[in-house]
């Protein structure tokens, strides 16, 4: 028989046949990442079940071992929680007061007011399988009122913002994401900035005006420019990347979140009358 | 030509199986996202074990169909650009079974350390592609740090791919 392809032995042309088509398909990936979008949705709602089973043993497994080498600092962590406790209803009482306070202004200053988020809770079932991509797979998609583009917060703060929302599941782009940017503001001083993902742990803070000195500390919110992420989430405090750079120490801690909440961001009436025809 | 049904056959296609489920026992470990510190930048090649394991010892348990599909899933999975995974694991599948002859008369020791040249050109291809889709090119260290994970969690893998060895039925053929 001819040979097709005189530089390849026969044996091994699928090999080299099934090479072509891998680097066919990512060079079509990469020029156009939203092509076959729903090809992607259907395979990710096909697995999401079977990462959920495998994945649901592992997470059990890491959560006992962190809960039996938790109990020997258990009376450390009780103490800790008991002042804290004491903090935070001060903090209670005093957030009462300043609630009604702003309720009453902003009543007298008519001022057109965001209905609180609504939330919906899922469940980490998998997460992308690559040391450079972070991003993650949660059990709940349209069915469940998810849509692209909705902001994910983990307990404490911002994790991410969903990319692709399949029927059933859906995939978070984490905020320390090398493509991850989320427009923000520094509370205090009112700076604008974009945090940045890098792949580590700690985004950086970009776009700053230069020579810019920030307030070690200082916590950093969601500005809600562009519209991708609701105003005020937070976000993190400001730390010192190096001698010229600022980063966003994260409230989330990523790595250990099994539960995040979806942003319904439709509830904003802000938003509704600007979509309104 | 007539369905073999008898209780040999169903035991011979039942063993035959396994290590298709470990396959994709081990696609799903990849990406499980386990709720420790490091763990979502440490991420194992499991499936590379698995090909390059079975590319020395039976091949015709990786075809390289089967590569292709495998990675393509994961590449569908990790929402990433397609192709990285697909290529990874069909170049290894084919660059293995090109040196097969060798390897085959190998002690343990080479093997490990050819694995470790393929978990390292692994790494160095999932950075460049994952790089390129993005025109943004990330620190390679978590990268590194997966391949050293690769490279010293592959004889444990081994003992237990090993062990499925032995519960295979005995190959009629010489490459099967």
């Amino acid at each position: 028989m001819t040979r097709i392809l005189p530089f390849v032995p026969g044996h091994r042309l699928p090999s080299f046949v099934f090479l072509v088509i891998s680097a066919v398909l990512f060079l079509a990936s990469a020029v156009r990442p939203d092509n076959m979008q729903a090809v992607r949705n259907g395979v990710t709602d096909l697995f999401a079940p079977v990462l959920a089973a495998v994945n649901a043993p592992i997470q059990g497994a890491a959560s006992y071992v962190r809960a039996a080498s938790g109990l020997a600092s258990l009376q450390a962590e009780n103490e800790r929680l008991r002042i804290e406790n004491e903090r935070l209803r001060e903090w209670y009482q005093k957030a009462l007061v300043l609630q009604s306070e702003n309720e009453t202004l902003q009543k007298m200053a008519n001022m057109k007011i965001s209905a609180p988020h609504k939330y919906m809770t899922a469940r980490i079932i998998a997460d992308s399988g690559n040391s450079y991509a972070r991003s993650v797979l949660v059990m709940a998609g349209t069915a469940d009122g998810v849509q692209k583009g909705q902001a994910v917060t983990g307990a404490e703060g911002l994790i991410g913002r969903i990319i692709q929302a399949g029927a059933g599941s859906s995939r978070v782009l984490l905020v320390n994401d090398i493509n991850a940017r989320i427009p923000v503001f520094i509370e205090g001083s009112n700076m604008q900035a974009v945090a940045a993902g890098n792949g580590g742990a700690q985004p950086s803070l970009i776009h700053l005006p230069p020579e810019t000195v920030l307030q070690e500390g200082a916590r950093i919110l969601t500005s809600g420019h562009g519209g991708l992420y609701p105003y005020g989430i937070p976000v993190g405090t400001v730390v010192r990347a190096d001698a010229k750079e600022w980063g966003v120490d994260l409230f989330s801690d990523i790595d250990r979140t099994i539960y995040v909440r979806v942003i319904d961001s439709a509830s904003d009436p802000n938003l509704q009358e600007s979509v309104r025809p | 030509m007539a369905a073999d049904f008898s209780r040999k056959s169903i035991e011979r296609a039942a063993r035959l199986s396994v290590p298709h489920i470990m396959l994709f026992l081990m696609a799903a470990l990849s990406m499980a996202a386990v709720p420790v510190p490091g763990a979502g930048i440490v991420k194992p090649f499991f499936v590379l074990m698995h090909v390059y394991y079975w590319s020395v010892n039976r091949p015709r348990l990786v075809p390289p169909a089967l590569c292709f599909f495998t990675g393509l899933a994961m590449d569908i999975l990790s929402g990433g650009a397609l192709g990285v995974n697909a290529i990874i694991l069909v170049a290894a599948q084919w660059t293995t079974q090109a040196q097969r002859r060798f390897l085959t008369a190998q002690p343990f020791i080479t093997l490990w350390a050819v694995f470790g040249l393929i978990a390292l050109a692994a790494g160095g291809v999932q950075w460049a592609l994952t790089g390129l889709a993005g025109m943004n090119w990330p620190s390679p260290a978590p990268g590194i740090i997966s391949v050293a994970a690769t490279f010293f969690l592959f004889p444990f893998i081994a003992l237990l791919l090993g062990a499925v060895h032995h519960i295979l039925p005995v190959a009629h053929r010489k490459l099967s």
